[in-house]
């Protein structure tokens, strides 16, 4: 999927950073962040997620997700309170370096390529809940999650 | 899907045929299975269907039982009176059409039809049924639990002999009374019975001496008015499974199963359901519900069996499907999608 286009002010390729590439192993993260109207979208691409009935990948698949969006929001909040290097803090783009983290509206935003619209609904549920604590720690209004396909996606304007 | 001919579709219902019945315009339904699903949205003909159906089945088994003098054509007339509880039987057939009403099915390998048109007043002349007596009972669940009303159904349609309760409530009072037959134990029944009273947490009787319903949980018995109406629900099941009005050649409808159920007592009632279709039972279930759509997809699909769905879409167009190879489209999932779109768009606006 081609993301974009979107001003470079407003998108953060978060799995890009200088920071994150020196992660410890296994730290997942979501792909990127864009200030989109006043929101602060935190995105993560599949090209695929375990199909209904899949029973035994749909935890692993949900625990993944709040993975990334989990250190997303952490990484980009630790950046912006100055606990990293100036070269990191660089890479955030200007808006979204200045934008006020206290008034900031967060939202999740999990893409699936291909993936029905039938399908969406149950796994909406299932990671409102996974994600439920995250958003209650950063006081994250609900709905603070949008599950969508490409389709919708496209529609969102978030890809081309 | 084409369903094998066998010994156990013998006392099934199949190739349903309506024609200007009520809202239903036209329908052939050629192979209905064990457990049958209708959809569609409100006023479309769903219990129209259903209580056609049930017409057919009680007028069929009512006819030369016991001492019942009546003609096929009197009993059906009377049936379809006060089921449908019109002051003319004539006002049954669709409205704007000039054509007749057209009903018939197959039970089992005979045929059972009837037509008729709007000016018909009471009497109905073209009837015909190519089977015997029939045993066994069939049985309309409603959506609205009756041992409440269990004394009020009796006394207004047979004391006062009132419309308001129609023949499927009053069909249902009376086999609840119904003293227990002797029988075959089976076991899929003694299962189903287990379960249905796991799910209500102990077991509904009728107190003869009383005259009403009680529910008793371990050693305390309760007045049926202080029970939920999912318990009430579920006790009509048990009691007549338990009184073996209902046998396996029964066919029992069921109108909006998910009405005061949870949906984790509703995902066990499918289920038994299911082990009860297993003995040789044939349901229909209409439901506006999506775990009552999607709990019938999955026991098809994991039992590998056909669960044939009638869908009842705009201007009376029914059309048919099995769940086994996945839902199609219909006004439920739709919803589910609708509502999905709508928190996304609160999400990312």
């Amino acid at each position: 999927m081609q993301f974009g286009p979107h001003p470079a002010t407003h998108l953060f390729h978060i799995e890009k950073s200088t920071v994150y590439a020196d992660r410890p192993d296994g730290v997942k993260m979501a792909e990127f962040l864009l200030l989109d109207n006043t929101n602060v979208l935190l995105v993560e691409a599949k090209s695929s997620s375990p199909r209904p009935g899949n029973l035994a990948d749909f935890p692993v698949f949900l625990t993944e997700i709040r993975e990334k969006m989990t250190n997303a929001l952490a990484l980009f909040v630790g950046i912006r309170l100055g606990r990293h290097t100036p070269a990191a803090q660089a890479e955030v783009p200007s808006n979204l370096a200045t934008l006020n983290l206290s008034t900031a509206n967060f939202r999740f935003v999990l893409v699936i390529r291909g993936h029905k619209d039938e399908w969406l609904p149950p796994l909406q549920e299932a990671l409102n809940l996974e994600l439920r604590g995250l958003a209650g720690a950063f006081s994250i209004s609900a709905p603070f999650l949008a599950v969508i396909n490409d389709d919708m996606a496209r529609r969102k304007k978030l890809i081309a | 899907m084409k369903i094998k001919p066998s010994a156990e579709m013998d006392s099934l219902i199949t190739d349903v045929k309506l024609d200007c019945f009520g809202p239903i315009a036209n329908l052939h339904w050629p192979e209905p299975g064990k457990i049958n699903l209708i959809i569609g949205g409100n006023a479309c003909g769903k219990t129209f269907l259903l209580k056609a159906l049930y017409v057919m089945m009680r007028t069929i088994e009512e006819f030369q039982r016991g001492d019942e003098r009546r003609t096929l054509a009197e009993l059906l007339a009377d049936k379809l009176y006060w089921t449908f509880q019109v002051e003319r039987i004539g006002e049954l057939v669709s409205r704007g059409k000039e054509k007749r009403l057209e009903f018939s099915a197959k039970l089992g390998h005979d045929e059972f039809k009837y037509g008729f048109g709007k000016d018909t007043k009471g009497s109905i002349s073209n009837v015909a049924y190519t089977g015997s007596k029939r045993e066994a009972n069939t049985v309309f669940l409603p959506a609205k639990e009756v041992l409440t009303l269990h004394r009020i159904i009796l006394k207004s349609r047979e004391q006062d002999k009132l419309f308001g309760f129609d023949d499927t409530y009053l069909d249902l009072a009376r086999a609840l009374q119904s003293p227990p037959q002797k029988g075959k134990n089976y076991a899929a029944f003694a299962e189903a019975r287990d379960t249905l009273e796991s799910i209500v947490g102990g077991k509904v009787d009728y107190d003869d001496a009383s005259g009403r319903w009680l529910y008793t949980r371990g050693s305390t018995t309760f007045p049926i008015g202080t029970t939920s109406e999912g318990v009430k629900k579920i006790a009509i099941l048990d009691t007549l499974l338990g009184n073996r009005y209902l046998t396996p050649k029964s066919v029992v409808f069921i109108d909006e199963p998910e009405s005061a159920l949870h949906p984790a007592a509703l995902a066990k009632f499918l289920n038994i359901v299911e082990k009860l279709s297993e003995t040789g039972m044939q349901f229909f279930i209409a439901s506006h519900s999506y775990y009552v759509v999607k709990g019938l997809q999955l026991i098809a699909q994991k039992n590998k069996i056909s669960i044939p769905v009638a869908s009842f879409g705009a201007e009376g167009a029914v059309t048919f499907a099995d769940v086994k190879d996945g839902l199609p489209k219909n006004g439920i999932i739709d919803e589910a999608i609708e509502l999905h779109r709508q928190e996304v768009e609160l999400a990312l606006q």
